[in-house]
């Protein structure tokens, strides 16, 4: 047979060779060491991809992603890098989150008091309900001023006249607040409310699971509530004239 | 990774120490694979711009099913060919370029010995150099690329395994030892 040609050892780097091709292979010495060569280059080119200087500048992108809303400004203020602008649901969220790790923690702690203590369990709410509050008391006191509740409904009351005043809040932020950064990007908000329907179906179970638990019913609210201001906030990324349907 | 995926989910939130991680993490690979498709260096680096503000846009719409790495190597490679085609670089070749005869070597490059496989690749065709890079040192197929570059998969392997031919003589003390003068007298055609 006659020689194989370049493109076809080339070729024979990656495909499977005829019978006859094999048997030229076998008895070619010529042949043989050009393949093997090509596939020592096809190896060489791969182990190439190999990382090198960078081209890119940081200073510039942290401008432009800056220009587009893609980032939140970060300033060095006496050695210590504090965020400048905190964006408001953020804040609210933390928010939230702490109230609600505080009312949690007090919830589950007057709980485990009671099942570990006979005595405090056949005491009545009153001894749970000052456990209770105690806690709560620790959950908020590192950023308020102490909050003391002359009982359970006063607090519960409280509880939820907060977290409706914070859906309200939230709504409010989302359709009115033009001061803090927003993001150009719908995708952002698209991204945020894929997040939230995964936390709100997960409540939502929660809910299934303990309907009357009101822990359960409050994160249920808010994150709808979040859900909805994230719905306005995307709906105010798109072109004027272009209605949201789905996202 | 572990901590990409932190970092991803704080990246999304606008955090610009997120963001710079990332950018730290993964410039070295993303700015080679722009680097190598693009050739010319200062249009490399504005490219490369181009590249991560896509990827930093598009963070939003990362799943997770691949690693960040792999998947903003797929938008550097996909930004990248856009800004060519763009550049009227690609154009050019996919209009007036006839692989074949370009292929042909002149009597300069017969004497040209490559010291990298960049430097050899340089001197292929702009199609042939594209379809070599994107399958031999990218990892892409045969398909991946047909689909890139609007080619059939068989223009794909054709124009890989001519790079290939041509880029072996130029890195031939490169990849082997001296070659025995080939007798062409035989040489299937």
């Amino acid at each position: 047979m006659l020689h194989l040609d370049a493109e076809r050892l080339a070729a024979l780097a990656d495909d499977e060779s005829t019978a006859t091709e094999r048997s030229h292979l076998a008895v070619c010495a010529q042949c043989a060491r050009e393949l093997k060569a090509y596939i020592a280059l096809r190896d060489r080119a791969y182990a190439e991809a190999g990382s090198t200087a960078v081209i890119s500048n940081w200073s510039k992108l942290a401008a432009q992603l800056s220009a587009e809303g893609l980032v939140r400004k970060t300033a060095k203020v006496e050695g210590r890098e504090r965020r400048v602008s905190a964006v408001w649901w953020v804040q609210a969220a933390a928010a939230l989150f702490f109230v609600a790790g505080g009312v949690t923690m007090g919830w589950m702690g007057a709980r485990a008091s009671a099942s570990r203590n006979p005595a405090v369990a056949t005491s009545g709410d009153a001894a749970a309900g000052s456990r209770n509050v105690s806690l709560v008391a620790v959950g908020t006191s590192l950023t308020d001023t102490l909050v003391k509740f002359a009982s359970l409904v006063e607090a519960q009351a409280l509880l939820t006249r907060a977290e409706r005043e914070y859906r309200q809040a939230m709504m409010y932020l989302a359709t009115n607040d033009t001061t803090t950064a927003t993001f150009r990007n719908s995708d952002v908000y698209r991204a945020r409310l894929a997040a939230l329907d995964v936390m709100a179906g997960a409540a939502r179970d929660g809910v299934n699971e303990l309907p009357h638990d009101p822990i359960m019913n409050q994160y249920y609210m808010s994150t709808l509530a979040a859900r909805e201001a994230t719905l306005r906030q995307l709906g105010g990324t798109l072109p004027a004239g272009v209605r949201l349907t789905r996202f | 990774m572990e901590t990409d995926q932190l970092m991803i989910r704080r990246a999304i939130t606008g955090d610009e120490r997120a963001l710079r991680h990332l950018w730290t993490q993964h410039a070295p690979h993303i700015d080679a694979v722009v680097r190598r498709l693009v050739g010319d260096s200062e249009l490399a680096a504005d490219i490369a711009q181009d590249v991560w503000m896509q990827i930093f846009r598009a963070l939003p719409g990362f799943r997770g099913e691949a690693q960040f790495g792999t998947w903003a190597h797929r938008i550097a490679v996909n930004r990248t060919l856009n800004a060519l085609r763009r550049s009227r670089r690609l154009a050019k070749v996919e209009a007036d370029l006839e692989e074949d005869s370009a292929m042909v070597e002149t009597n300069d490059e017969a004497a040209f010995l490559a010291e990298s496989i960049d430097q050899a690749a340089a001197r292929l065709p702009p199609r042939a150099r594209m379809v070599f890079l994107l399958h031999d040192v990218e990892g892409y197929t045969h398909e991946d690329i047909a689909t890139e570059l609007g080619i059939t998969v068989g223009a794909s392997k054709s124009q890989l395994f001519k790079a290939r031919a041509k880029l072996r003589r130029l890195l031939a003390h490169y990849v082997d030892t001296p070659q025995p003068a080939r007798n062409t007298s035989h040489v299937a055609s």
